[in-house]
């Protein structure tokens, strides 16, 4: 594998340095902004759209692509998907059966325990082992405590933190009663449709089930917002994204004291920027193709930075996860029932695993828990009615939220605490030396791409409306246009995307 | 930059699969048309093989049109509004001032004219080892730090950015980083090395250059006079060969240090042999020169009975991950540990305390 790993493709290169040596995006995987998808996608779609008409043989078709598609990286996992479909699946059924008008009897209550353990056991065994080895296992010992644990190097497969979303959604739904269990080709395909595997957005199995369920009335695509989402999300991964992680947000937090305050500190909104146009990119491009094939995915982004505070801000971001988090975390636990401190622990905790589950470090925790810290304290503030309106008020809001979203993002990136801490006192301290990165290009690029973010919606509905009035030779020639000018201002060679690690 | 927009109940844009089809399909046909030169250049970097075969042969007929019709104009043009393209010739220019001897001070002018260097073997001779080709180099200050680059492929990525943190501690070393990830001494068309090192060191702004290649090196190689070997073969080592001794004489001269870093083993077998032959000619290679140093990794990343494991005991005793799960890269540990032996060399060199 090694030699043949070097293609022409650095995705296996610079994922290694990402995150402290988190598992890379495999080199060969087949990414979206790739000639090997595009093949891919074009036969999919022709196949899919004509095969539309015998509902049961479409379903078997979009379960093979997508197995397909996941086993071009690496065949041995798509067993990896299949047992987990198989036994979500098989729990799934079984849990229906348990149910009363009351709820799950004593039995089923344990059986649905039963069957998010295993899930999480596995998601647990492939990104968590080498963390638990190397940190936590560290931590029991010094207590004197010796556990005899075994160095491995686990391969995160990739795509498997999001299957594992998708199952446990399931597994609860029909545990509350709010779906019935799918039959085994539905749910293969609920849980391995392709556009959402790799990196969500996280859909429901209300939202997923009944669009291929439904027989077919028209076969009719909104084409032109999905080639919008496509084009959008190929430029922001492909052309913004990587400019800023090569030009300034890798080499800062490779090397905080090898540059200046200006640029750590440019270094950090760069990379808030460049995870939001990496990762919104990625999933826009999920959008839009499950739209091009007939499916509609709920959004995962909405302009988060605009967010005037942080409720507002996990509104916008990621929002699929979110909502994740908020239905089958925070309610459990007990959401906004019961005293004060408790609901704030409730947050609190919730936005601690939110951030373990990003990635196995402690530096994730800090930034699950400057979030989860930073809510407490905003519904403290408007629980005391200090709350100020007025857009003075909203516009100092939005300041003070963009940079505790950029603060937090610091312990997301580094590599270790003392990485985030270098970055800090960088900022506060090296002021008046020399800021060679810092150019204008590139700050024209970060603050053109937060602007952006306060463009009304309406404006991308225009244009969605004018592309689609045009004639097709038309449409043809304005997505080559933009195809070109992304592959001509993108890198050479695909970079990685980060939300692979996740 | 706004995020997805809401597909709600609202009017839609419908269109029949048919016409998306076609417009689809008509949209990346130009789009491959526009592009074609770009996509048969990426194809023609991909390792000399049967894919590389495959890929040239879907898209020599698309470039052929899109030349005829001028339809590769565009991206051309753009291409040269944002500096990119090169040859697939690995040409080491020409030895500055014509001087037979590496190691001489280039005279700092314009950039020496780089002509193929076709035939140019490996130097007949080596050149004798002469006391005053030994770099000297000079203690630095905080005002004056000494100035070192620092680069190669993506191995030199995690290395160079350990390097970085270290050379920022001593508070008397200014470097620069520059991995181009992908790249070698192999495949010119893909990053070309040779005119880049020309550029760097015409530039007149470093005293050290610490360069680490060889991780995407052993694939196909082409010859001036267009033949390509494959790894093993007695012409593959002797243009290899030929590359590393041109690039170590550029680098040379005008009392410039290079470390020339080694590969460290591998967890392949295979490709760990591949890497053990080309640290050979990179040791060979750098012994006959006294302004090059070779760097050794491979004994910092062994077990104790000489394997391969990703999790090593530091310095410090402890038991630390050094290798990435895909078996070749370093992680931090091991880019740290990396870049202390190349830190104690450099400040042996420099008399930094």
């Amino acid at each position: 594998m090694p030699a043949e790993s070097f293609r022409q493709s650095p995705a296996s290169d610079e994922a290694a340095t990402m995150q402290g040596g988190a598992a890379p995006p495999p080199a060969d995987a087949m990414l979206f902004p790739t000639v090997d998808f595009a093949v891919f996608f074009v036969i999919v779609f022709a196949i899919a759209w004509l095969l539309r008409p015998w509902h049961l043989w479409w379903r078997v078709f979009l379960v093979a692509a997508s197995w397909f598609f996941y086993g071009f990286w690496e065949p041995k996992f798509v067993l990896l998907l299949i047992g987990s479909t198989a036994f979500n699946w098989a729990v799934g059924r079984d849990l229906a059966a348990m149910r009363t008008p009351e709820g799950l009897t004593r039995f089923g209550r344990w059986f649905l325990g039963f069957g998010i353990a295993a899930n999480l056991l596995t998601l647990g065994w492939f990104k968590y082992y080498g963390f638990f080895v190397h940190d936590v296992a560290g931590l029991i010992e010094r207590f004197g405590v010796d556990l005899p644990l075994p160095l491995l190097q686990v391969t995160l497969p990739v795509a498997i933190s999001f299957f594992t979303f998708h199952a446990i959604s399931y597994l609860v739904d029909i545990a509350r009663g709010e779906c019935e269990p799918l039959s085994p080709i539905d749910f293969a395909l609920y849980l391995s449709f392709f556009p959402h595997l790799v990196a969500g957005p996280i859909v429901r199995v209300t939202e997923f089930a009944p669009q291929i369920r439904a027989p077919l009335r028209e076969r009719v695509i909104d084409a032109a917002p999905a080639f919008t989402l496509i084009v959008a999300g190929l430029f922001k991964k492909v052309v913004i994204s990587t400019y800023l992680a090569g030009e300034i947000a890798d080499p800062v937090f490779a090397s905080p004291a090898s540059h200046s305050a200006l640029e750590n500190l440019f270094g950090v909104y760069a990379y808030a920027v460049q995870i939001f146009a990496d990762f919104s990119g990625y999933t826009d491009i999920a959008i839009g193709c499950a739209l091009l094939l007939g499916i509609q995915f709920p959004q995962n982004f909405d302009s988060p930075y605009r967010a005037w505070s942080l409720q507002d801000f996990w509104r916008r971001w990621h929002m699929t996860l979110s909502r994740w988090l908020r239905d089958y975390l925070y309610i459990p636990l007990g959401g906004n029932r019961g005293p004060k401190w408790f609901v704030y622990r409730n947050l609190f905790l919730t936005m601690l695993l939110g951030g373990l589950w990003h990635g196995a470090a402690w530096t994730f925790v800090a930034w699950g828990a400057i979030h989860g810290a930073g809510l407490v304290i905003e519904r403290e503030v408007r629980a005391r009615n200090r709350w100020l309106g007025g857009a003075a008020a909203k516009a100092a809001g939005w300041v003070i939220t963009f940079h505790v979203v950029c603060f937090a993002w610091i312990f997301f990136r580094a590599e270790t605490f003392g990485a985030a801490w270098q970055v800090i006192t960088r900022i506060a301290t090296a002021w008046g030396e020399p800021s060679p990165a810092v150019t204008p290009l590139l700050v024209a690029v970060i603050a053109g791409s937060i602007a952006a973010q306060f463009l009304p919606k309406d404006l991308f509905r225009r244009f969605e409306v004018a592309y689609s009035e045009l004639a097709p030779a038309a449409q043809a020639a304005m997505l080559a246009v933009a195809l070109v000018l992304i592959d001509a201002l993108g890198p050479e060679g695909v970079a990685p995307f980060i939300y692979f690690q996740f | 930059m706004s995020g997805a927009t809401r597909h709600g109940p609202r009017q839609r844009l419908g269109a029949r699969p048919r016409r998306v089809f076609g417009v689809m399909v008509g949209g990346l046909l130009l789009a491959v048309l526009l592009n074609a030169p770009a996509l048969e250049q990426g194809a023609e970097s991909m390792p000399y093989g049967r894919e590389r075969d495959f890929w040239l042969a879907v898209w020599k007929p698309f470039a052929a049109v899109s030349r005829t019709f001028y339809l590769d104009e565009p991206r051309n043009l753009l291409d040269r509004a944002l500096g990119r393209g090169g040859g697939d010739l690995f040409e080491l220019p020409a030895a500055p001032g014509g001087g037979e001897e590496p190691g001489r001070e280039p005279p700092a002018t314009a950039p020496a004219a780089r002509t193929p260097a076709p035939g140019r073997g490996t130097p007949a001779a080596a050149p004798t080892p002469t006391p005053d080709l030994r770099p000297r180099l000079r203690t630095p200050t905080a005002a004056d730090p000494l100035r070192v680059w620092i680069g190669g492929d993506s191995m030199s990525k995690v290395l160079g950015e350990a390097f970085l943190r270290q050379a920022a501690e001593t508070g008397v070393i200014a470097a620069t980083h520059d991995p181009q990830l992908s790249s070698g001494l192999t495949r010119p068309d893909f990053f070309d090395w040779p005119g880049h090192f020309n550029q760097l060191v015409q530039s007149g702004r470093y005293e050290v250059f610490i360069v680490m290649f060889g991780a995407n090196d052993s694939q196909g190689i082409k010859t001036p006079d267009g033949k390509i070997f494959q790894p093993g073969e007695e012409g593959w080592t002797a243009e290899y060969r030929r590359r590393v001794a041109g690039v170590m004489d550029l680098l040379g001269g005008g009392n410039r240090l290079v470390l020339w870093v080694g590969q460290p083993i591998m967890r392949s077998a295979e490709f760990s042999e591949r890497m053990a032959a080309l640290n050979a000619i990179y040791r060979e290679e750098a012994a006959k020169r006294p302004w090059v140093q070779f760097i050794d990794l491979w004994p910092l990343f062994t077990t104790p009975s000489g394997g391969y494991d990703a999790y090593l005991a530091d310095d410090d005793g402890q038991v630390k991950e050094m290798r990435h799960p895909d078996g070749v890269h370093l992680v931090r540990a091991g880019g740290e540990r990396a870049a202390r032996a190349i830190m104690a060399v450099l400040k042996a060199e420099a008399k930094i305390p």
